[in-house]
């Protein structure tokens, strides 16, 4: 009986270590996706990547790639996504910045129409420039001064307070509205959530909007000139994780 | 400085406006006799027309005829040019070398000096009795009259607009022609307003100078000049009777005061034309003209991975300009990517001219042979009244493995210009919730801190009164009069009627001072009596007045 319980248990142990070596990971799967997009086969580029990005990997890189696929691919659009995608994830990318313009002059779009509105551009500055480890230092040097064998009252307060207004930014981002691209060429603004509602107008490629809501397939959006309406989510994709 | 090179400036500016012509002279042999006659031309071009230049230095030459003026006006695209030439007939005096002096106008670069090789007798061939001013009336400028048989001076003026045909098909060229008809000298002709063409395309015709010269022509028995000023190509967009609404032009007559008199404004007619549709069953957006097509591959074989260019060319005289949708063209097994469109067009008064190209890139998916399919190109010929299809080759194009077999490690193929990250990198870590954890603790200290200060500040501030009454205790004459003992007692008693007894003083600076002045006070109260210690007594108590001043 325990023989046939070692034999069991180790079976389980060599199926498990089988199965784990067949598993892919991330990395291989990129460099596929990157051999695509090398050769120009920009959809199987795109498709890997997505595929990666489904599987939960959060990489800038990525969705660098990803970019730079969907703009050789005249998916300007989804190549703006795909790069705010990839500035959230690592604000102080220079090249990141660099490449949002670059796209945002080729879509000819307004730089407000490519905002995160203030609170997300607040937050995004704040990540850009690590308020977040000037805040900690700035705290530290308070904690410091107030448990000190030598209290300084007033150096505490003002590190305290810089502290404060330093981390100020990210609890003020946390309540921004959730944005998304418009990845699609004159993707239609509708008057409902459903496929044969009536066409309001047509979205402007690359437009950054503020999702207000969500109906199953369709998100509630506004444009830039205002007007709000319902869009399919496969064209506008939001920015950052969910 | 800075006033100099704004003179400098002024000057060069100045002269570059001034020199809006030119100047040359031009003799008509380098080697005469001197029983020869040799012509000397002063040419005056553009604003130099309005000039008169001086005969200039001769040096063994004399004049024996002239000066004659003749001035010459063209018109390209309704922009005018003028042209005035001087003539003077001239004989050698003896054999040797003469020469022509150089000719100066203000404004304008001197014309270089014209030496000429005299020899004895007559070395040019006889002469027809030659008109010694060109074929014009040298008294045509003072009088107005002109010699030639051709426009009297009746002073009559007209514009007129031209069609090369009546009637079209939607598509085919007609060229209209704006003539001015003229029995008198112009300095100046323009379009009061740009001429409009409703329900056209219109193209420019390219021209030479040449096409602008005038021309005689007799209107109803009577003798005009006539100049074309403009013309333009005309492509109908829509059948039925089109009009070409009148043009206004304005004629600037020469003469008056300064040369220039009041403008003249004409009009042309009103143009019809009949446009009629293509003839049923032609695919919409066709091009209309004679056409050719052909088509071409940068290379027949390739690897796979790697691209091939695909140029589809039309080329002919029709409207081709019109023809923008690209051609379609899919190739299973091979990704197909939009055309670059480049093209070679000259418009001139049959139609456009040249040829167009769409430039296609191919990536074949799979190995073997893919064929790039005929491509066909549909066009109504006006020339035989029928719409015509011309179709291209099929193209082969063999495909063979990548050539390597690690992927991985092939070049980056030239068509794709793309900036690939190797690695899957790690977001940028957010220490903001790290930042936030460490505020709330910060804030926990400060809030301990601030309890423990407030016992400190209500001893300290327990009452002003009592800091008051203790600052005129120290501040008291009689302080000092008494022993040290009492001196210190009263002092150390002023200090605990503020801070409290010695166990309640603050742990920070102010509680390190008192501590401080306590020490000494109970050294002044038990040190034994060998000397005075009034000095220190002073010292002392200057020490807790200045704790009593900091805390009020």
């Amino acid at each position: 009986m325990r023989t046939r319980f070692l034999w069991l248990l180790l079976s389980a142990i060599l199926l498990a270590s089988l199965s784990a070596a067949q598993a892919e990971s991330p990395a291989a799967g990129f460099r596929r996706g990157n051999e695509h997009a090398a050769r120009s086969r920009w959809d199987d580029a795109i498709g890997e990547y997505g595929r990666l990005a489904k599987e939960g990997v959060i990489a800038p890189s990525l969705y660098w790639n990803w970019a730079q696929a969907a703009s050789a691919s005249g998916r300007k659009g989804e190549a703006l996504w795909a790069l705010m995608y990839g500035r959230d994830l690592t604000p102080g990318d220079a090249s990141m910045i660099r490449e949002v313009e670059r796209l945002r002059g080729e879509l000819g779009l307004d730089p407000s129409e490519v905002s995160l509105g203030f609170l997300g551009d607040l937050r995004s500055l704040a990540q850009r420039f690590r308020f977040d480890v000037l805040a900690i230092v700035a705290l530290l040097v308070s904690l410091i001064a107030v448990l000190g064998g030598k209290p300084r009252a007033s150096l505490s307060l003002s590190a305290f307070l810089a502290g404060l207004l330093l981390g100020a930014p990210f609890v003020a981002g946390s309540w921004r509205e959730p944005r998304g691209v418009v990845v699609h060429k004159d993707a239609p603004l509708m008057d409902a959530a459903r496929n044969d509602a009536l066409a309001l107008a047509n979205l402007r490629e690359g437009e950054v909007v503020p999702l207000l809501g969500e109906e199953g397939e369709f998100v509630r959006i506004q444009d830039a000139s205002g007007a709000r309406g319902f869009a399919h989510k496969d064209d506008v994709r939001r920015i950052g994780i969910e | 400085m800075r006033p100099l090179l704004a003179i400098l400036f002024l000057l060069t500016a100045q002269v570059a406006l001034a020199q809006s012509g030119s100047v040359r002279t031009e003799v008509d042999a380098r080697k005469i006799g001197t029983d020869d006659l040799a012509t000397l031309s002063i040419v005056l071009e553009g604003d130099a027309a309005n000039l008169d230049a001086a005969l200039p230095a001769l040096k063994n030459l004399r004049i024996v005829g002239g000066p004659s003026t003749s001035t010459q006006i063209s018109f390209v695209n309704g922009s005018m040019s003028r042209q005035k030439v001087l003539s003077f007939v001239l004989r050698a005096e003896k054999p040797g070398t003469a020469e022509v002096g150089a000719v100066s106008l203000q404004g304008y670069p001197p014309t270089a000096p014209i030496s000429i090789e005299v020899v004895p007798g007559a070395i040019r061939p006889a002469q027809q009795p030659q008109d010694p001013f060109g074929g014009r009336d040298p008294f045509e400028e003072v009088f107005g009259r002109p010699r030639r048989p051709q426009p009297q001076s009746q002073g009559k003026l007209f514009v007129e607009a031209a069609l090369s045909r009546p009637a079209a098909r939607v598509g085919e060229p007609i060229l209209v022609t704006y003539f001015v008809y003229t029995q008198i000298s112009l300095s100046g002709v323009e379009f009061a307003e740009a001429p409009k063409y409703p329900g056209f395309w219109a193209e420019e015709i390219e021209r030479s100078r040449g096409d602008s010269s005038g021309e005689n022509i007799a209107v109803q028995g009577e003798p005009f000049l006539r100049y074309p000023v403009l013309e333009r190509l005309l492509f109908p967009t829509r059948t039925g009777l089109l009009e070409i609404p009148e043009a206004r032009l304005r004629l600037v007559p020469a003469g008056g005061a300064f040369g220039v008199a009041a403008p003249i404004e004409r009009s042309t007619k009103v143009l019809k034309v009949n446009v009629g549709s293509l003839p049923a069953g032609t695919p919409e957006g066709s091009a209309v003209g004679t056409y050719e097509v052909e088509s071409s591959v940068d290379r027949p074989s390739v690897a796979l991975g790697d691209a091939v260019t695909f140029r589809f060319k039309v080329k002919g005289r029709g409207n081709l300009k019109w023809v923008d949708v690209a051609p379609s063209l899919e190739i299973p097994g091979a990704r197909v990517f939009p055309p670059r469109v480049t093209s070679d067009l000259k418009t001139t008064r049959q139609g456009i001219e040249g040829s167009k190209t769409w430039e296609f890139v191919i990536v074949p998916e799979k190995e073997g042979t893919v064929d790039i399919p005929s491509i066909s190109f549909s066009s109504f010929d006006p020339a035989t009244q029928s719409l015509r299809t011309d179709r291209t080759n099929p193209i082969p194009v063999m495909v063979s493995a990548a050539t390597t077999s690690a992927p991985a490690t092939a070049p980056r193929n030239s068509t794709a210009p793309v900036s690939l990250r190797a690695d899957l990198d790690r977001p940028q870590t957010d220490l903001s919730s790290a930042a936030g954890a460490l505020a709330l603790l910060t804030l926990a200290a400060q809030a301990w801190a601030w309890r423990r200060r407030p016992s400190a500040s209500a001893n300290h501030g327990r009452s002003k009164s009592a800091i008051a009454a203790a600052l005129a205790e120290l501040r008291s004459e009689n302080l000092l009069s008494g022993t040290k003992e009492r001196a210190a007692a009263r002092i150390a008693g002023s200090l605990e009627s503020v801070f409290g007894p010695r166990g309640e003083w603050p742990n920070d600076d102010t509680g390190d001072l008192l501590r401080s002045l306590s020490e000494d006070l109970e050294f002044l109260r038990f040190a034994p009596q060998l000397g005075s210690y009034d000095a220190k007594l002073k010292e002392v108590r200057d020490r807790a007045v200045a704790i009593l001043v900091a805390l009020s």
